[in-house]
């Protein structure tokens, strides 16, 4: 019994977690300009994380050890080095960017300017981070963030056309008025948005945070291939409620408070305030997830002790990296870069150093010495090498359509 | 290759690179590139007249709480501000393009007072004529990019 409730907790607080600022961004904004045109993006970005994220979760659940840890064992201190580089520098923008999410969040429960709250919800997250257990804010925030599903239920209220929606789904390309560099960009930009680099590295130094062992894959897998496709589901039904909304008015979506709209129209105050709830914790959790993994990957890197499995004394520098990435990205912040402005970059960046990320991981999920007989199978490694190639193309393109397309303004 | 010559050939890329975004950017406008500033206003104000709207809606309806329509309502003007400050900061370079200004500063200059009244209407009544209000005007823009979009530069 133990055991099922504590899967269940797993894939729930998967689903919850998924989501995060750059989903909420990427899917909205899409929904508004193109209808559902990009559903299949989500679909390709969504089973691109399950194959990294499985891969992972395995590599650690058999070795005991957290793939960035092995990535410079296996590959070398210089390959290493482009990856912590590429990560750690998109993951502290990603944290900046969860941090403004936070803040836009409050600002809309309570009108006062997010920028007001961006000091106070660093505090926060690093008090969070020092003190609290880490299944503790997993589970807080990965339950909490399933508010959001208040999106799919706002969306049946809506009553939207699904021939229409159909129409849109089924012949991906831009509307009228739009362009198919426009198109790619934003397609780009949501398949970067369900692979961010920093999802792999929390998931696997979380899973040595709460001690996985191979009895734990079953778990992993599960967690994987349940709880991250329902969590998709989310980031789906904010596109589905904006193709809805606001692809009709021929609009596009460039703030947090507009995302929140549908879910007001269908549902009222109580679908407003599960949608700001919902915001809160997806970009809460993913906060705290960004700046865990700031200091997973400097410290797995470096050889230090991290985790918060050790009291902080223990584990100081692995710390201080944490503490240091959360000033940095407050401080991004308080240039009054606009959050949702900085999320775009973020994903773009994200995409440019994707390559970084998960090459490394088919190499060391490939390793026999790690692995023994868990490296990846025929399937894993064919899903794994064309997706590759996927990121390659996206790694490539995304520079290039961000200026082409004046970040995806036409 | 040497390092040496590595530094030198990513100089040289550098510098190439830097040389050719400020041609770009320093080169003086033409109707084309009026064409294109101006759907992006006239785009930009079109989306803070349908936020507005959205939000004046929610609010008659009692379906939203006052801070949030206080921050929709915040984000519509800061949209609106962020597409008048471009659109105050091009000038038309020929007689085309001051034809184009013309017909789009009267809508922008409108949209101010629709934005202004609905933001201070405090009755559902106000709420709902102003959304009428606004939702009429992002017509015309959209009518406005329909046409100079088909048109282009």
């Amino acid at each position: 019994m133990k055991r099922i409730f504590s899967v269940a907790l797993g894939i729930l607080t998967a689903i919850g977690g998924f989501v995060d600022i750059g989903d909420i961004v990427a899917n909205a904004e899409a929904g508004a300009r193109f209808g559902i045109a990009h559903a299949w993006v989500l679909l390709v970005g969504v089973v691109g994380i399950c194959v990294y994220a499985e891969m992972s979760g395995r590599v650690t659940a058999v070795s005991g050890r957290p793939v960035f840890d092995l990535v410079r064992e296996r590959l070398g201190p210089r390959v290493a080095l482009a990856n912590l580089t590429g990560s750690f520098l998109v993951t502290v923008l990603t944290l900046g960017a969860e941090l403004g999410g936070v803040g836009l969040a409050v600002q809309l429960a309570t009108s006062v300017d997010y920028l007001l709250w961006v000091p106070v919800v660093a505090v926060v997250l690093w008090v969070a981070l020092w003190r609290a257990k880490f299944s503790v804010l997993e589970n807080v925030f990965g339950l909490t963030g399933l508010t959001l599903i208040v999106f799919v239920v706002a969306f049946f209220h809506l009553g939207a056309d699904p021939g229409q929606l159909w129409q849109q789904a089924a012949h991906p390309g831009p509307p009228q008025g739009e362009d198919w560099g426009t198109y790619w960009f934003f397609a780009i930009a949501l398949f970067a948005s369900a692979l961010t680099p920093y999802e792999v590295f929390f998931f696997s130094s979380g899973a040595v945070e709460e001690r996985w062992t191979a009895r734990d894959l079953a778990t992993s897998r599960v967690n994987v291939f349940v709880g991250f496709p329902l969590g998709g589901l989310l980031a789906f039904a904010l596109m589905l409620t904006s193709a809805t909304v606001f692809h009709p008015l021929s609009m596009s979506v460039d703030s947090l408070s507009q995302v929140a709209m549908p879910a007001a129209l269908a549902l009222g105050k109580l679908g407003l305030a599960a949608a700001l709830l919902g915001f809160f914790a997806a970009t809460f959790g993913a906060a705290m997830e960004t700046g865990l993994s700031a200091g997973y990957t400097v410290a797995q890197y470096f050889g230090w002790s991290w985790g918060k499995l050790r009291r902080p004394r223990e584990a100081a520098r692995f710390h201080t990296v944490v503490l240091v990435s959360i000033v940095v990205g407050a401080a991004i912040l308080l240039t009054t870069i606009d959050p949702i402005q900085l999320t775009e970059y973020t994903l773009i960046f994200s995409a440019v150093a994707l390559p970084l990320t998960y090459l490394p991981i088919l190499v060391v999920a490939n390793d026999r010495g790690y692995l023994g007989n868990r490296v990846n199978g025929r399937t894993a490694n064919a899903l794994g090498v064309a997706y590759l190639i996927v990121i390659l193309v996206a790694a490539v393109a995304a520079m290039p359509l961000m200026m082409t397309t004046r970040m995806g303004a036409g | 290759m040497r390092a040496g010559r590595k530094i030198a050939v990513v100089a040289a890329v550098a510098v190439l690179f830097w040389t050719g975004l400020a041609v770009e950017l320093s080169r003086p406008g033409d109707f084309r590139a009026y064409h294109r500033a101006v759907l992006q206003v006239a785009q930009g104000a079109h989306d803070a007249a349908q936020t507005a709207k959205l939000a004046a809606r929610l609010k008659a309806a009692h379906r939203t709480t006052p801070a949030f329509t206080a921050a929709a309502f915040d984000d519509a003007a800061k949209a609106l501000a962020g597409a008048q400050k471009q659109f105050a900061g091009q000038a038309p370079p020929d007689e085309r393009s001051a034809r184009l200004r013309d017909r789009l500063g009267p809508l922008l200059a409108r949209e101010i007072t629709l934005l202004g009244d609905v933001m201070r209407a405090d009755d559902d009544t106000a709420l709902r004529f102003g959304a009428r209000a606004l939702d009429g005007l992002a017509r015309q823009l959209d009518d406005f990019i329909t046409g100079e979009g088909r048109a282009g530069g």
